[in-house]
Order: C-alpha cells, then structure tokens, then sequence
C-alpha cells in the first residue's frame, strides 16, 4: 500500500530529531518509542543523524571503562573496616 | 552488653553485605561531581561514614539508590560549606565558554583524517563543566535522567537540556573536523 500522506500516527522528522537523544538514552516511553523506531527505519537522514549520535554516546561510554586506581579502591576499603571495628572519630571530622 | 555488641555485630555484617560492594560506583560517581580525585575521596568516605551510622534504619531494598541519595546530601552540605560555585547558576554562564575548535590540529594532523575517538574526547574535554558533570553521571555512570536529576538536585528537564546540548556540541564538533562517520582505525 503506497503511503501518499504521513497517517497521524507517524512522526515527522523535526518530532523525532526532538527525541532522538531521548530514545537514545532508552528514556521515552515505549508507545512513542516505536513510532520513533519506524521512522528511523524508514528515513534516512535522521537514520544517519541517530547513528552518529549512538556512536557519540559508544565512545563516551568506552571511555568510562578507565578502571578506578586499585589503590583508592582499597583505602576506601580500610576505611569501612575501621568504621565497622569501631565507633567512628566523629569529632575529628571537618564537616 | 551481649545485646549491643550483637547489634554492632550485624551493623558490620549489614554495612558490609549492602554498602562495599558499592563503593567503585560510589567513588565514580563522587569523581563525576568532582574536580579533583581528593574531593571525590572525601566525599566516598563521608558518604560511607553517614552510611554506617543509618545502616539500623536501612530496610536492605535498592542499596545504590539509598547510598547515592546520601552521597547527595554530603555533596549539598560540602558544597555550602565551603561556598562552591556549585550554587552559583552554572546556566547563565557556560554559554561564554565557547570550545576552542581542535586546539591539538597541526597543520600535519589536516592531512590524515581526525580519528572519531579523538575528537569526541577533544570535544568532552572542551565542555564546560555543568555539561560535563550530566554527560559524566548518565553516560559514563549509566544513570538515568531522574537519577542524575536527584544527585544534582536540579530539574529532570535540566539534566536533558544540558546532556543533549553537551552531545550537539560534540556533534558539532565532529562535522566542524570533517568526521562523519566513524574512520576504520
């Protein structure tokens, strides 16, 4: 069947490039979610335009993946030993 | 006397069963909201500390949520204390600090083609600091927008605002390096 006008459920692309990072970040709700997910399929530019954006984000997200220095991770160990063998020096804190 | 060491006993046993295994997403999300690692220190063992005094009070459901909604509050209180900027409106200033297009460009690098990985980190690095921190909490944390929202303590509509404007940004920057899509490395 030729679509010659956009049904009302469809959305245009200025619509879909207002959720795209929304959607991106799995936070639109799963309704409008589908619609956005049809219209990428179907166009594109803004098919284009989500996959730089999902590549942005890829990167952003590896870049996360820095381990934390072993180091600090165990100070902060021995402090929750300290605190659970004793009353913690509650005066000495600054704050 | 055998009652209350018991009851010190399975506060222990109860901070170490909920709270260690919580600590590196503790201390990344401190450095998210941080300058500096010795800040961020600081704030972990704060957090820790009001942590263990309410762990009797702690029903033992969603312990990251319970431990981040006390990180915040440490957060709120260092950062009145000591008079941070935090509390100034980031909003009405960022807009001034425009990011200096591919400072590390010599004129060598336009020859060969600017690797994707590289100028997004160019362009992370450019963003200002109130942007930084959302992209920081969401992307590199994995919260989500109602989560970084609370440990702002700032709008749900904000925490969007910032982080897709932080993504433009760097989207912009990719096309203004002549990157589109990402070169086989």
């Amino acid at each position: 069947m030729i679509r010659w006008f956009r049904r009302p459920r469809d959305l245009s692309c200025q619509q879909v490039a207002e959720l795209l990072q929304t959607y991106l970040d799995a936070e639109v709700e799963d309704g409008t979610a589908q619609r956005v997910s049809v219209h990428l399929g179907d166009c594109q530019h803004c098919g284009v335009e989500y996959q730089v954006y999902e590549e942005i984000k890829r990167t952003l997200v590896r870049r996360a993946r820095t381990p934390v220095d072993p180091s600090v991770l165990q100070a902060l160990r021995r402090f929750c030993d300290d605190l659970s063998r004793q009353d913690p020096p509650a005066a000495e804190r600054p704050w | 006397m055998l009652a209350m060491v018991n009851q010190e006993v399975d506060s222990a046993a109860r901070f170490d069963q909920y709270v260690v295994p919580e600590l590196e997403v503790l201390y990344r999300v401190a450095r998210s909201l941080n300058r500096n690692d010795a800040d961020a220190e600081d704030l972990v063992q704060e957090t820790l500390l009001r942590a263990y005094r309410a762990i009797d009070r702690f029903d033992g459901r969603y312990p990251r949520a319970w431990l981040l909604t006390i990180l915040r509050n440490a957060n709120i209180n260092r950062a009145r204390k000591k008079q941070d900027q935090l509390l100034d409106d980031p909003d009405a200033t960022f807009d001034r600090t425009e990011a200096p297009p591919g400072q590390s460009s010599q004129p060598e690098d336009l020859v060969v083609e600017p690797v994707f990985d590289d100028v997004v980190e160019d362009a992370y690095r450019a963003l200002p600091v109130p942007f930084r921190q959302v992209v920081d909490l969401v992307d590199l944390n994995g919260l989500a927008y109602a989560e970084a929202a609370d440990l702002l303590d700032i709008p749900v509509g904000t925490v969007m605002s910032r982080l897709h404007r932080a993504r433009k940004r760097i989207r912009e920057h990719l096309a203004a390096n002549g990157v589109s899509g990402r070169s086989a490395a």
